[in-house]
């Protein structure tokens, strides 16, 4: 036996990770190992603690400690404005712009069928009964500019249009501090497209 | 380790670690190939939208031991229409799945690149039906990798079918007619019009069977034969079948219309 069993145990349970092959976990394992017993201590229970007080806000799905998250629990906020993003962490780098103060829906993914991903394994339905329940005036669809993101704003604009919302779609086009001789010609396309008046 | 340059079509990218992607490719002269895009997720990449699925590029690549890494990519037609139209996208992804199952890593056959790189021009223009331009794919890639179906004579007493009755024996390749026995596995039940249709697409050119438009009904009833005669060979699902027949069923069913 190459480890005691309580270091092969933490190694494999550590290899589990994302990104973390043996080796890594293995050197992580004996990092754990040097440290004081209550930063060991102090990051098990943050892990034990996340994951048995952390669960999925019930009306917009971000994660949240409670029934509903901190943005749908704050009254400052206008719930007739929604933001659709795919994944939680979207809400992070949405919410890093101050410039969005509605609420957010969190779909789960993006429609992908070479994935098996099609709209019944999105919360589709959940985000329509919002839309009707709560007078939402304008969904902002902001999943990724990839192809899979493209087709699945599509899908929630032909579903919401009949609703009598207005489905935006946020827009694309040349990142700030790029090139334009480096563009590709869709994304040139798409910022001539969505070229503003000066 | 030779860096070459292909034509090549992007068929599906996954996530790699924070800011790599792997990209699934189909080339014209190497197969199908898998190759490390760095970078590909920040919004400052350089290779920006060229290494989305359905593009059509001129690529370079580095070979690797176990995967290649894009260095330069050039796009020749990005198929923008297929990503600003849901049922195209829909239709679309499942030829890329088809063709990305349908071959073994490194595995050439030159002709899988051409015929898909046709019909998704096809599928660019709008064919009149996007069931039966699919369903007419998947028979002509299952006979590009050797499982060419015979459909007009029965396996057993090679008389032409015709008729009610006839049954395609997944597993054998080919219809038996109503009064002959001897299926090799699971078959599935061929109406006249259906079968009829299947003969005549093998026959014909993608851009033609674009321009083919028959009753929703056959359609619909091919496609589902085509799904299972192609799973059948390539003994794998294909993930992309229930969601594509659910979306010509109407279903979802529980999202107004």
């Amino acid at each position: 036996m190459l480890y005691t069993p309580s270091i092969a145990r933490l190694v494999e349970e550590l290899s589990k990770l994302p990104g973390i092959g043996p080796k890594t976990a293995q050197r992580l394992a004996f990092h754990l190992l040097k440290v004081p017993p209550e930063d060991a201590r102090s990051l098990a229970e943050a892990i034990v603690e996340a994951r048995e007080k952390v669960t999925f806000c019930s009306r917009c799905f971000n994660f949240a400690q409670g029934e509903i998250c901190e943005f749908c629990a704050d009254a400052r906020r206008d719930p007739t404005l929604v933001c659709v993003v795919e994944r939680p962490q979207d809400i992070v780098a949405v919410e890093r712009t101050g410039e969005f103060r509605g609420l957010y829906h969190v779909l789960g993914g993006a429609i992908s069928p070479i994935d098996g991903i099609g709209p019944e394994e999105l919360r589709v339905r959940e985000l329509l009964e919002r839309v009707r329940k709560d007078g939402v005036r304008e969904v902002i669809i902001a999943t990724n500019p990839r192809v899979e993101g493209e087709a699945t704003a599509m899908y929630l604009a032909n579903l919401l249009k009949p609703l009598g919302v207005r489905a935006t779609r946020i827009a694309s086009g040349l990142p700030v501090g790029g090139d334009l001789e480096y563009a590709d010609e869709v994304t040139l396309g798409r910022a001539l497209k969505g070229r503003l008046e000066l | 380790m030779a860096t070459y340059k292909e034509e090549a079509i992007v068929l599906h990218a996954h996530d790699l670690g924070e800011a790599d992607r792997i990209v699934s490719l189909i080339t014209s002269g190497r197969g199908l190939r898998r190759a490390v895009a760095k970078g590909l997720k920040r919004t400052g990449s350089k290779f920006g939208a060229r290494l989305e699925p359905f593009t059509h590029l001129h690529v370079v690549l580095h070979e690797g031991r176990n995967l290649d890494t894009v260095t330069q990519a050039d796009i020749i037609a990005s198929h923008a229409p297929l990503r600003d139209d849901f049922e195209k996208f829909l239709f679309g992804e499942s030829m890329l799945e088809v063709i990305e199952k349908s071959l073994q890593e490194n595995q050439n056959i030159p002709r899988l690149f051409e015929i898909l790189r046709v019909t998704l021009d096809a599928l660019e223009k709008g064919p009149r039906d996007l069931a039966l331009l699919l369903a007419a794919f998947q028979l002509k890639v299952c006979a590009l990798i050797g499982y060419h179906p015979h459909l007009e004579r029965c396996l057993h007493c090679q008389r032409e079918v015709k008729g009610e009755g006839a049954r395609l024996d997944l597993a054998g390749g080919g219809v038996f007619c109503s009064s002959c026995h001897g299926e090799t596995g699971p078959t599935v039940h061929l109406g006249p019009e259906s079968l009829s249709l299947m003969c005549g697409m093998m026959g014909k050119g993608m851009a033609a069977i674009a321009r083919m438009e028959v009753a929703p009904r056959i359609s619909r009833e091919v496609l589902g034969i085509t799904f299972l005669y192609t799973e059948s060979f390539l003994e794998r699902q294909l993930r992309s079948r229930r969601i594509v027949l659910d979306h010509l069923d109407g279903k979802p069913r529980n999202h107004p219309t």
